[in-house]
Formats: C-alpha cells, structure tokens, sequence
C-alpha cells in the first residue's frame, strides 16, 4: 500500500525535478531597500499606493505623472507615511518622448522602473473616437516605449556596477489576458505589453534585469471612477465576473512580485487562474509555479471555455431582450 | 477487458459532448464564391496569394496597398490566374492604412464588404534599446491603428450586409506566431501583434450577435517580399532564436488562411507547429470546435511543458551566446 502511494508520488516528483532543471530565467530577488524605484502615474491609485510601500521599505522614490500640484500632494503624503524626505517628482506626459527622457535624467539611473500609467475607456469599437482609441494607444504603449527606451542605458550600467538585479514592472491589466465585449482599445494596448514584455526579458536578461508583468483586476481608483461611468451595460454584466481589489492590497502584490522577479505576477486567486490559463509561452523561474501550470493547464481551458459560453450566453440573451422590447 | 476498455473510453467522449455543448460561438461557415473579399496588403506576399486563391473560388475581389502601380499589376495577376471567364471584378484601391480618411474612402469605393481581411503588415526586428523610435510608432501605427481604421471604417456596412444577405460575415486579422509569442529583437513587431489579439478577442463579442465572426491568423515566417527585407537586418540572436520555427510559402499560407476564414474559425494557425502554439497559447479565447477544444483541454498540460523547455532553450543561447561575445572582447 505505501509502496504504491510512493510510487505515485513518483511522477509529479519526477515533473518537478525536471521543471527545477528548466525554468528559466533563473530565480532571482530583486532588494527594494536603498534602490531608486520609478514610479509613473504614481500621483494617485495603484502607483501611489505602491509608491507609498516601497518608500516605508527603504527605497528611494521618484513619481511621474502630468499634474504637479498632484505630485507634489502626492510626495507629501509618501513622505508623511514613510517618514523619508527624498521623494522625486517628475510631471511629464510618457506620450512625450523628450520630456520622459528629461525626467529620468533628473531622477538619477534607475534600478526598478514601473510603468504603471494607464488610462482606459470602455466602449463598442464602433462607437469609439478614433481620437480615445488613439489616446489609449498612446499613453498605454508607446508611453511605456519610451520610458524603457529612456531608463534602459542607465538601467545597465546599474546593474553592472551595483551587482544587484534590476527591473522593469509593467502594469498590465486582466484585460490584457483576455479581452471582452467593451475593451478592444484597451485589451489592444495592454495584449501589447505582454507581446513587449516576452521579448524584452529575453534582450536584458543577460544585464541581470528583470521584466514583471503585473495584472490587476478591476481595483478601487480615481482612475477606474471614470471608466466606470463610460461602461456599456453589456461590459458591465460580464466584467462584473471579477472581483475588484483595493489600491494598496494590489499595490502589496505588485511589489511582492517585483521583488520576487516573477514575469507574470497576478494579484488575487482569481488573477492567478488567470495567469494559468493564458501563461502560454511565458516564461517562468518558479519550478512550483512551473509545477502548477503544466497539472493546471488542461482544467484551466476547460474553465476558459465555460467563462466563454457564459459571456456568449449572456450577450445573446441581452440581444434577445432587447429585440424583444423595439 | 473490452469493458475496461470501454470504461477507459467515458471520460474523453464526456469530455467532447460538454464540450459540444459549451463551445462558443457556434460554428459556422462562411462562403466566398460571390462575396466581395476586401484584402489590405493586397498586392505582394500573402495578401495576393489570398486575392489569387479567393478570385479562384469566385470571390469578386478588393486589393489596397499604398503603390498604385504595383496594385494594377496584382490585379492583372489576379484576372490571369483566377481561371475565370466571367472577367472575374477586381478593384484596387491605393492608400495607406495609417490613414483613417483614406481608408474609409477606399472602402467606400469598394461598397459593402463581406469578408474584409486585414493582412497588412510591416516589420523590422531590433533590440527595443537600439530601435529608433519612428521605427517602433511605423510598425504600431501601420499593424495596429491601421487595423482599427480599418474595422472601423467597414463594420457599418458589413452589419448591414450581413443582415440582408442572412450570411455570416468575416473580420479576419494577419497576425504571426511573433504574436502569440514575444522572443528576442521582436519587441516592437510583437507589441503591435499580441494586440491585435486582445483587439479580436473583444471584437468578436461586439459583433457576434451581427453574424461576423473574427479570425486571427497566425504565419510563421514566409516566403515574401517583406521578409527578404526584414532578413537583412535581423540580428545573429534572433535568427537562432527565431530559426526554431519553419518557414513556408506564401501560397500555403493563403489556403490555410482562407480555409481559416471559410470555417469561421477564432485562431487559424498555418502548418503543424502552429496547431501547437495555438493550443499552447489559446488562453481565453473563444473556439467553436468542440473536438479542438477537446485537443486543447487534453494537451494543455504537455504543451505548457513543451513552452517551457523552449523557454529553456532560447535562454540558454541567449547564456552562452554573451558568454562567447564576452570572451572574445
């Protein structure tokens, strides 16, 4: 009897050994204290509250975003529940090229980079201004485009001299794992920074740099107040299937993933079934979480499939109804 | 024996009827012959392939591109190749995809589209570090916002189309196996790949109910013009890397791509290492076809594995091909 229970045990051992031989990149913790972490959209929502924690671990913290006044609320609030005194703030917009460039020189080199700037507006592609698709587009990707471009060079050189490992964290969205009725603009610029992400890490790598994608759900900001009053009903139904998060709670998440050099780093359970499910050909350092993957894969398609009949079921039905009611 | 045998049986037959069940959207199939096929990047590679392959099953054919004078060309090809007596119509529209008046312009030229492929495409591979700027907006604009103008600028009159016709339409997206996964130098040309992804993905909600079905289409390398050219700049790393994948030829491309179209179906990959990136990659997407939705649930698990060793393998070259560099410096 205990013969045959080891013998099961044999194969998922036998998994995990061979996982633990394979992830890649290799593991890696990423200290926050004494390190300069930039922040952008760090006035208010999750980039204040992350913001926030990692000044009370230690790091030195430089905040972009456009408005100064915010910025400067902002420092004052990070300073006050840190008790340090060297917040940075830069204004700047990251659709500025030039302006971008300006501010992380006089941030000073960087060692974790987060791009957490967004902005999002719900809306039928059809019905959507070119102008807010743009807009979106813009600040979402080519606004992290040229905060990465700008940080990269001292980012190296960093790493280089400190001998410690740096990162660049990306502020993604579960709308950047899958894309519903409502979110083609948005889905489009956050799909975008998974694609950047994978390639990215493969070309700073070898500068001990490390790429984490962060994925929230629906989390309670200023930011997600507007957006919600722009959702079509129909998007409102079907994203209401995930649960919403609190800034700092996901802000704790984020950074906990950061510092754990994890590539793709979700922010409740239900974000973690979610990375499952679409982890695809990302890579992973964890042999657990590894581990977990390859048993989880098939359950987790099949879940996949479940969530798409219920939102095709549901968007069926709500145009049946509303036939009915013309 | 034969009834352990049957019993082994259950759970994977179970397994394909609740899927049959729960598969969405539901299959359908979408007719060519007679219907206008509206192809961007129409007149070299894939896109002509495609024009060719639809004049041949009697699509009556729209190519766009941005060079006047190699559309008149391709529409000659076209006429020639399509084996057609009946003077098969192709209409040619010159215009940059980058700009949303002229390409509503040109789709309003051509009249209601059927089945409107967009297939355009540009590409250069680079470090994100050294890439110009320009170069990465070129390659979003132009595979990204062109798109958008695109979808945008049709989807009026393909609802209207549909509704009279009572025929499905179809959307169809040219991504690449660069957009169902990010690899060394492709940065840029991913970024731009992968969101077309999260585009069809949350289109495909927006217009079932009109009977237009998405599909994304996912070619590895091909024989075109476009890739001699991203060729010569491509660096040493990513062609090791990317040489993991096989190339093919335009016109194999253009019959999966349009076999694809005609089955209505979400994700269309282009040869058999595609069927399994596909699968390694379906995440959430949708799939109307309960028994590759049984492929998919059964081999998640080996495919994911499978990713991981190729993970594995392209950072282990990354390792030693800076260790080799270092050395000789």
């Amino acid at each position: 009897m205990a013969a045959a229970l080891l013998l099961l045990l044999v194969p998922p051992a036998g998994l995990l050994a061979a996982l633990a031989f394979l992830a890649r990149p290799r593991a890696a913790q990423i200290p926050l204290k004494g390190r300069h972490v930039f922040i952008t959209g760090g006035s208010s929502g999750i980039g204040l509250a992350m913001a926030t924690a990692a000044a009370r671990e230690g790091a030195r913290v430089s905040i972009l975003a456009r408005n100064l006044a915010r910025l400067e609320d902002a420092r004052a609030a990070i300073q006050r529940d840190s008790g340090r005194d060297d917040v940075g703030v830069h204004a700047a917009d990251v659709r500025d090229a030039d302006a971008v460039a300006r501010a992380l020189r006089e941030a000073g080199p960087v060692d974790v980079l987060v791009c957490n700037h967004g902005v999002f507006v719900p809306q039928e592609l059809e019905r959507q201004d070119m102008d807010e698709i743009k807009w979106m587009v813009d600040i979402n990707l080519m606004g992290t485009f040229h905060l990465i471009k700008a940080a990269l060079p001292a980012m190296k050189a960093r790493t280089r001299e400190t001998r410690l490992p740096g990162s660049i964290a990306i502020m993604s969205s579960q709308a950047g794992q899958v894309g519903i009725y409502g979110y083609t603009a948005y889905s489009a610029s956050k799909f975008a920074l998974r694609g950047l992400g994978e390639a990215l890490q493969h070309e700073v790598v070898a500068d001990n740099i490390h790429v984490s994608l962060i994925f929230p759900p629906d989390t309670e900001t200023p930011g997600f107040e507007e957006e919600h009053k722009r959702r079509p009903e129909l998007t409102n139904i079907m994203a209401g299937s995930s649960g919403g998060m609190k800034a700092d709670d996901v802000a704790n998440k984020a950074l906990d993933g950061i510092k754990s050099a994890k590539f793709i780093v979700p922010c409740n359970f239900e974000g973690t079934m979610l990375a499952v499910a679409t982890a695809g050909l990302s890579p992973q350092s964890s042999p657990l979480m590894a581990f977990i993957e390859v048993i989880g894969a098939g359950l987790m398609r099949f879940v996949a499939l479940c969530f798409q009949w219920n939102w095709f079921s549901t968007i069926e039905s709500y145009y049946a109804k509303n036939k009915k009611s013309q």
